[in-house]
């Protein structure tokens, strides 16, 4: 409980637990609207006037009229300072060692909790095959192997129950066969009914799986990193940890946070790396309100025996905040050659001078491990938005072996809108592609590359 | 004929339920008196604002007790009320949002805005907590408040928002990462 209560989230339960109980007494129901009430325009008959859907249709064609101009109102450019090209023409062939396909899981419908499977063309959009999740669940997340044909999918209940049974299953893709994607369920055995998966991994070659999980009733708290034999669904590996200096994440445990690029595969497939948070400067109470935090990325020998996942890796990488360059919200990802660490830069804004637009650079940058101080900025420009409560975000979705090519996803949101888009980085230049369907908004990375 | 659904009948007068319904009032009314304090709890967590949260109260509330004839599941009314309790706090926000340019309202503290006397009876660090939320965008904030005060699951905060899982993922965790920024960069 005490571990619990240490952590921002429980923190900020407490405190709007307490500022709740301020609250003791209600005033007299009133059964008419409120002083701060909008006064709802008066009927009128129209015995004239025009159809009911006109009514309607009106203010629907104003609204598509408002987005369209919102949208065109959000520009991309080049920052005076920035050493890459603004956004060119989509990208529409492939792109050398860039993964041409993609699976991910998409809402069956815009307003549906469930998820099918989707594999698509990463330079067309175009869609390879769909497949509907079996009875009772939901598509949660899917890693992709270095092959660009192999991924493993993730099934959890749907509608989500209190326990996550979870099935695992293989993809594997066939572009210009008869049969473009098959489907076929893993032996692997499910993670425990109280456990919550944070992300999974397929190694390079396909043959392992990476799972870490954390229990969130007993023991609460307790994060869980397991390999699995694809073939075979037999445990190879078993490493866990409670401490909650170092949890797994850059904010904290997570669930599906950072599906793909929290764990990762380096160095042939030889080791693991992924993200830790910790803060230090504690008060003595346990609080983090005003400690430093330490996101640090590790890496651990999946050769060795297991045991402790924090003794048994090693940090080859860290940044402290505030002050680090990198969004400390997002990973910060190990490439598979185990030399260079890649982000996305922390977003900040400016309005420009005329004060009617908020302007935020956007940047991904590459750190080597000999040079960890070193900040290389892989790709910049600028986007800019007229409306106001304007936010950016932005990930790394992929990166090639080496971090000199990336998929990166922004997302710029202002008032009720958002625009989220997803383009290469590669030698200083940004070239955009389709959006996949099933990447979320905030960054996320459910889909697999 | 065609017609529209608002509040006011012809003659100008706030529509209620059809006479028939008399115990609309009642059954409303007894709802309020045992979950007002829950409910205007939720709204001061997201607007921080006393006298506000109550305005969103009343008329989740009165929305009910004029919806009351057509509600086909009365099990759910107070389901209902949440949702329109969140809607509201939304609504709010937005027109908080047009007067005040985010610049000026970031720079608000708290204390500006109308609950001193709730914050003299809670800790330092539970006053700056609630001061990054108060500077969360209104989705971050709704978000927390379903998962983290209500204890709701990703599924029922997704419907009672209105928006996909995903999103309710996504804005959790964006809020929990800002959450976490503002109070170390000591800008709250």
């Amino acid at each position: 409980m005490l571990e619990e209560e240490t952590t921002l989230t429980a923190e900020t339960a407490r405190a709007m637990r307490e500022l709740a109980r301020t609250v003791t007494d209600a005033p007299p129901l009133r059964l008419a609207p409120s002083r701060g009430a909008r006064a709802p325009r008066p009927a009128r008959p129209r015995p004239d006037g025009p159809r009911r859907w006109t009514l309607w249709a009106v203010p629907l064609t104003a609204a598509v009229a408002v987005i369209a101009l919102a949208v065109a109102l959000v520009t991309i450019r080049d920052l005076p300072s920035g050493r890459v090209a603004p956004p060119t023409a989509p990208a529409s062939s492939p792109a050398a060692g860039v993964p041409a396909y993609y699976a991910a899981p998409e809402l069956l419908c815009k307003t549906c909790g469930s998820t099918r499977l989707v594999v698509g063309d990463t330079f067309t959009g175009k869609q390879l095959a769909a497949f509907p999740p079996p009875r009772g669940t939901m598509f949660e997340a899917v890693s992709a192997a270095a092959d660009d044909r192999t991924f493993v999918a993730q099934t959890v209940e749907y509608p989500i129950a209190s326990s996550q049974h979870v099935m695992w299953f293989l993809l594997t893709i066939t572009p210009g066969a008869s049969t473009p994607a098959r489907l076929t369920r893993l032996p692997i055995r499910a993670t425990p009914a109280d456990a919550y998966i944070g992300t999974i991994a397929l190694s390079p070659s396909g043959r392992e799986l990476a799972v870490a999980y954390q229990y969130h009733l007993a023991p609460p708290g307790r994060t869980v990193l397991q390999i699995y034999s694809v073939a075979t669904g037999k445990l190879l590996n078993s490493w866990s940890t409670t401490d909650q200096d170092a949890t797994l994440g850059p904010v904290g445990f997570l669930p599906y946070r950072d599906s793909n690029n929290l764990l990762s595969w380096v160095d042939d497939g030889s080791a693991l790396s992924f993200t830790t948070s910790g803060f230090s400067g504690l008060k003595p109470a346990g609080s983090r309100v005003g400690a430093v935090e330490h996101v640090a990325v590790r890496t651990l020998n999946v050769a060795a025996r297991g045991g402790d996942l924090i003794r048994d890796s090693r940090v080859v990488w860290s940044q402290q905040y505030p002050g680090g360059a990198c969004d400390g919200s997002t990973a910060a990802q190990l490439t598979a050659d185990g030399q260079t660490v890649v982000c996305p830069a922390g977003s900040t804004f400016y309005r420009d001078p005329s004060g009617k637009r908020e302007v935020f650079p956007l940047a991904w940058l590459a750190y080597q491990l000999a040079e960890p101080k070193a900040a290389r900025t892989l790709g910049k420009f600028t986007v800019s938005t007229t409306g106001r409560e304007a936010e950016a975000v932005t990930s790394v979705q992929w990166a090639n072996g080496s971090g000199s090519t990336l998929i990166v996803a922004w997302l710029l949101e202002w008032n009720a809108s958002s625009a989220l888009h997803v383009g290469l980085i590669s030698h200083g230049s940004y070239t955009p592609v389709p959006t996949p369907p099933g990447i979320s908004l905030g960054g996320s990375a459910d889909v697999a590359w | 004929m065609d017609t529209l659904d608002t509040d006011i009948d012809a003659s100008g007068h706030h529509r209620g339920p059809p006479d028939g319904d008399a115990d609309a009032a009642q059954a409303v009314t007894a709802l309020y008196d045992a979950h007002a304090v829950a409910m205007i709890r939720i709204a001061l967590i997201m607007l921080g604002d006393r006298a506000a949260a109550e305005d969103v109260v009343q008329d989740a509330f009165f929305g009910l007790y004029r919806r009351w004839p057509k509600l086909s599941d009365r099990a759910n009314a107070l389901t209902y009320v949440r949702s329109s309790v969140l809607n509201g706090c939304r609504d709010t926000l937005k027109r908080q949002a047009r007067r005040d340019r985010r610049d000026r309202a970031a720079a608000r503290s708290w204390q500006d805005v109308g609950s001193a006397e709730a914050l003299a009876l809670i800790g330092e660090d539970q006053r700056r907590i609630l001061a990054a939320v108060r500077r969360l965008p209104g989705r971050q904030r709704e978000a927390l408040v379903c998962r983290f005060y209500l204890d709701m699951s990703e599924e029922e905060t997704a419907r009672a928002m209105g928006i996909s899982r995903g999103t309710v993922k996504s804005a959790t965790s964006r809020a929990v990462t800002a959450l976490g920024r503002l109070l170390k960069e000591g800008q709250c």
